[in-house]
């Protein structure tokens, strides 16, 4: 009886370890999870809106609110009207909200009113202008304010 | 004397020869004919024994995808604001694996500064008041710079093995930070009202 010699021992044993799974060439299972999330910059510039209160117009906007708290954005206007230059306007601060008054005086019986808002970011160099124009017009029966 | 020799009835009897012969044949046949001859055998049926497979389940902060990770989400971001939030890594299966991580985020504007931290056993701190600053702390960082918007970058180089049992295994946490730095060389004002939106794909691979 033949016994297999040294060298088909040892072809056979190259054999088994080449279809032996190795660390380098398994597929084992794998399983992926995906997450994915979203962040937004605050906008300094004001969201305006105006209002007519009896003779005057109100131009007003909302602090923009960070977590539970409001950004410190410091906020300045002017008001400038047809031919003339823009002109500090004081800004009313009621907390959550904040506003500019103009007043009909600055109007000439029919003209616009340029009314500019621009917010500054504390401790940043952040800042943003929103501008809005009012046509103000001196009627019989008062002014009346369109603000476009 | 006459002797009588009983008859022999009529016809022919076979001669002890052939006897043999048939004898042999019909011995051979029984026991030799091995390939169509059929033995007794009998069979005992198993029955009852199930192999099911395995499964290998990542979760992370116990779903399988987080298309809206709230906790990390920010709105009205500001420079020098932060957010931080954990994910929670956990092996709900009985196979054994690691976990590797990759990040990627869109958002043109944001994307070049946005700054990413990934820390493998920290916790995060919670700040909701302006400016918020929440940060990572603890553990061990393994990402600290921006996300590509192309090529997903490794997150998590150096994947932590997570070991199995049903929501009592070793649950591994991963904290995110991201950070939109106060840098005067950018145009900050050109970062203003932007989205940002970070991806990040975990693969558990067994081990």
């Amino acid at each position: 009886m033949r016994r297999p010699g040294a060298g088909v021992l040892v072809a056979a044993g190259l054999v088994l370890a080449a279809t032996a799974p190795s660390a380098t060439t398994r597929a084992g299972w794998n399983d992926t999870a995906r997450v994915s999330s979203q962040a937004t910059t605050l906008t300094v510039a004001p969201v305006l809106s105006c209002t007519e209160v009896g003779s005057e117009a109100v131009v007003s906007w909302p602090r923009p609110v960070t977590g539970t708290t409001y950004a410190t954005v410091a906020y300045t206007a002017t008001i400038a009207r047809n031919g003339g230059g823009p002109v500090s306007a004081p800004v009313a601060d009621s907390g959550s909200s904040l506003s500019v008054t103009v007043p009909n005086s600055v109007a000439v019986l029919s003209s616009d009113v340029f009314v500019s808002v621009t917010g500054t970011l504390s401790g940043t160099s952040w800042t943003g202008s929103t501008p809005i124009t009012l046509r103000m017009r001196g009627l019989l029966a008062g002014w009346r304010v369109a603000c476009t | 004397m006459s002797s009588h020799r009983a008859e022999r009835p009529h016809g022919r009897r076979l001669g002890r020869g052939p006897l043999v012969v048939l004898s042999v044949t019909a011995a051979l046949g029984s026991v030799t004919s091995i390939g169509t001859y059929a033995f007794w055998n009998d069979t005992a049926t198993v029955a009852g024994a199930t192999i099911t497979s395995g499964t290998l389940d990542l979760k992370v902060n116990d779903a399988d995808n987080l298309p809206t990770w709230t906790p990390f989400s920010m709105t009205n971001m500001a420079p020098g604001e932060s957010r931080a939030a954990v994910l929670t890594l956990r092996n709900t299966s009985p196979t054994p694996f690691t976990v590797a991580a990759t990040g990627s985020a869109t958002g043109a504007d944001l994307q070049p500064v946005m700054v990413v931290r990934v820390v493998v056993g920290a916790s995060a701190t919670v700040d909701t008041s302006y400016p918020r600053t929440e940060a990572c702390t603890g553990g061990t960082q393994v990402y600290n710079a921006i996300l590509p918007a192309g090529t997903p970058a490794q997150v998590l180089p150096a994947p932590p093995v997570v070991a199995p049992g049903v929501n009592n295994g070793a649950p591994v946490d991963v904290c995110v930070q991201a950070t939109l730095p106060n840098t005067p060389a950018v145009n900050q004002n050109a970062l203003q009202g932007k989205t940002w939106v970070p991806t990040f794909v975990f693969t558990a691979t067994q081990s």
